[in-house]
């Protein structure tokens, strides 16, 4: 069995009497596309931003590329978790549903702000790397942009290279083509695709049904902070699947025009 | 009039400076405590939050001239006495940095949050997130308002006249009363103070308009 990029163990989180995780469990391996499907409101971007700490969980255990952080309800994180988180955060990428690009820097100097900033590498040789991962994502002539003048398809492709320019083990997606018209999600998709392809790790939570149909190792279906199924794509979207998910399936395709699929 | 300018301008020359420098000082110092503050005022930790809230509390509650008087007559009977320039120079940083902490606040608010997590998420810290991220967007926003505080701050520099700074209030005070007109006197002084405010404005038109070009 490949190395395991993340392991979740009884995972807890709740704002007041509202309980969002639900003593999750969750291990996943190395180069394994993970897409999580559910409601909304049931827990799979708060599952996802646990992952790197950007929500912090009540209780349970989080490993991530190799750190370790256990969590305890009402104990504060102490010096060597926080250690762990910025280690973990360092091997991890994030791309978030409103792009959360840097408005004051240009696709370029959005993509190697980490470069410089958090590994040190010197602005003329992160450039080079910069033009690369641009031209990765179909972006290199746009370099010189500032993103108020880029398109959403073309934001949410400058911040998959700006995950990439840190050489991540694991990519997080927070329903990256949410924010994007129909006909700009296939371009980001097509990105994201080719990184499946190459073996990237990535959890992916989204809506895009023929997505998780085609590109994903696994599916799995949160409802209520729990997850109630962790399947193959093939036996998710199979007709032998239960009648909860037959009727989540045929809504997100309706609410998504892509009947057709 | 003109005569009359040119007759106190040795005085006016040098008073001009002090009250530039005098205002341009206490916006330095007043900025760094200021943003000091105003970092505080955000944090996690609640004790650091009530200090900060109360010190623009009262530094925005109470006169300047109050602070002014506190600190150049108050002070000695505890055994600290500052001349006349540094209390004024100290006066006006203290009061200055409670207003210019809520401008800075205010324009690092304005930052989404969205901005502060893509850079944890790339493995920045607390205060490289701040300084190459947030606060390069913050000041944009902050940026007219701070521009005010620097305004407000040189005509408030007047006030040291009251402790014996020979500020240009005061050259406008003593020559009115060589020479009793008072009138074109304090005309002179008021152009000369509208005439740096000017110079004040258009340089932060001229910041705010290059930084702004690129973002939209």
């Amino acid at each position: 069995m490949s190395e395991l990029k993340i392991n979740v163990q009884g995972l807890s989180k709740s704002y007041g009497n509202l309980l969002i995780l639900n003593n999750i469990d969750l291990q996943i391996r190395c180069g394994e596309v993970v897409v999580i499907l559910g409601p909304s409101g049931s827990g799979k971007t708060t599952l996802l931003r646990s992952l790197n700490f950007l929500a912090q969980a009540d209780s349970g255990a989080l490993e991530v590329c190799g750190h370790r952080v256990t969590l305890r309800p009402g104990r504060a994180l102490s010096p060597d978790d926080q250690a762990q988180i910025a280690a973990l955060r360092r091997k991890t990428a994030m791309v978030f549903q409103s792009f959360n690009l840097f408005p004051h820097l240009t696709a370029l100097e959005n993509v190697i702000e980490g470069l410089v900033s958090v590994k040190h590498v010197p602005r003329r040789v992160a450039m080079i790397r910069g033009r690369e991962l641009l031209a990765q994502v179909g972006l290199a002539d746009k370099a010189m942009f500032y993103p108020a003048r880029l398109s959403g398809g073309q934001k949410q492709r400058v911040a998959i290279a700006r995950g990439l320019s840190m050489t991540p083990e694991v990519i997080l997606f927070d329903e990256p083509t949410s924010a994007l018209d129909p006909e700009l999600r296939d371009e980001v998709l097509t990105v994201m695709r080719e990184l499946a392809d190459a073996g990237m790790t990535m959890v992916i939570v989204t809506h895009e049904m023929s997505f998780a149909r085609q590109a994903a190792d696994r599916v799995i279906f949160m409802e209520g902070g729990l997850i109630l199924h962790d399947t193959s794509p093939g036996e998710f979207f199979g007709s032998k699947s239960n009648e909860r998910i037959q009727q989540f399936i045929r809504k997100g395709y309706a609410d998504h025009e892509y009947t057709n699929v | 009039m003109f005569e009359l300018l040119i007759r106190s301008w040795p005085l006016l020359k040098t008073a001009i400076w002090v009250t530039v420098w005098l205002g341009l000082g206490a916006f330095v110092f007043g900025s760094i405590l200021g943003m000091l503050i105003a970092l505080m005022r955000n944090s996690t930790y609640r004790l650091l939050r009530f200090a900060a809230f109360m010190y623009v509390s009262v530094f925005r509650g109470t006169p300047l001239l109050v602070q002014l008087l506190l600190i150049y007559f108050g002070l000695p009977n505890y055994g600290i006495e500052l001349g006349p320039i540094t209390s004024s120079l100290i006066a006006l940083s203290l009061f200055s940095a409670a207003y210019l902490s809520e401008n800075f606040r205010s324009g690092i608010n304005a930052v989404d949050v969205g901005q502060w997590e893509a850079s944890f998420a790339m493995g920045m810290g607390y205060w490289k997130c701040l300084q190459r991220v947030i606060l390069p967007q913050a000041m944009r926003v902050a940026l007219p308002s701070v521009g005010g505080q620097l305004v407000a701050l040189i005509k408030d520099t007047s006030l040291a006249s009251i402790i014996t700074v020979v500020e240009m209030t005061s050259v406008a005070q003593q020559m009115g009363a060589a020479t009793f007109r008072y009138m074109e006197m304090f005309l002179i002084v008021g152009f000369i103070y509208w005439s740096i405010n000017q110079c004040l404005t258009l340089v932060q038109t001229y910041i705010e308009g290059r930084l702004s070009r690129r973002m939209s």
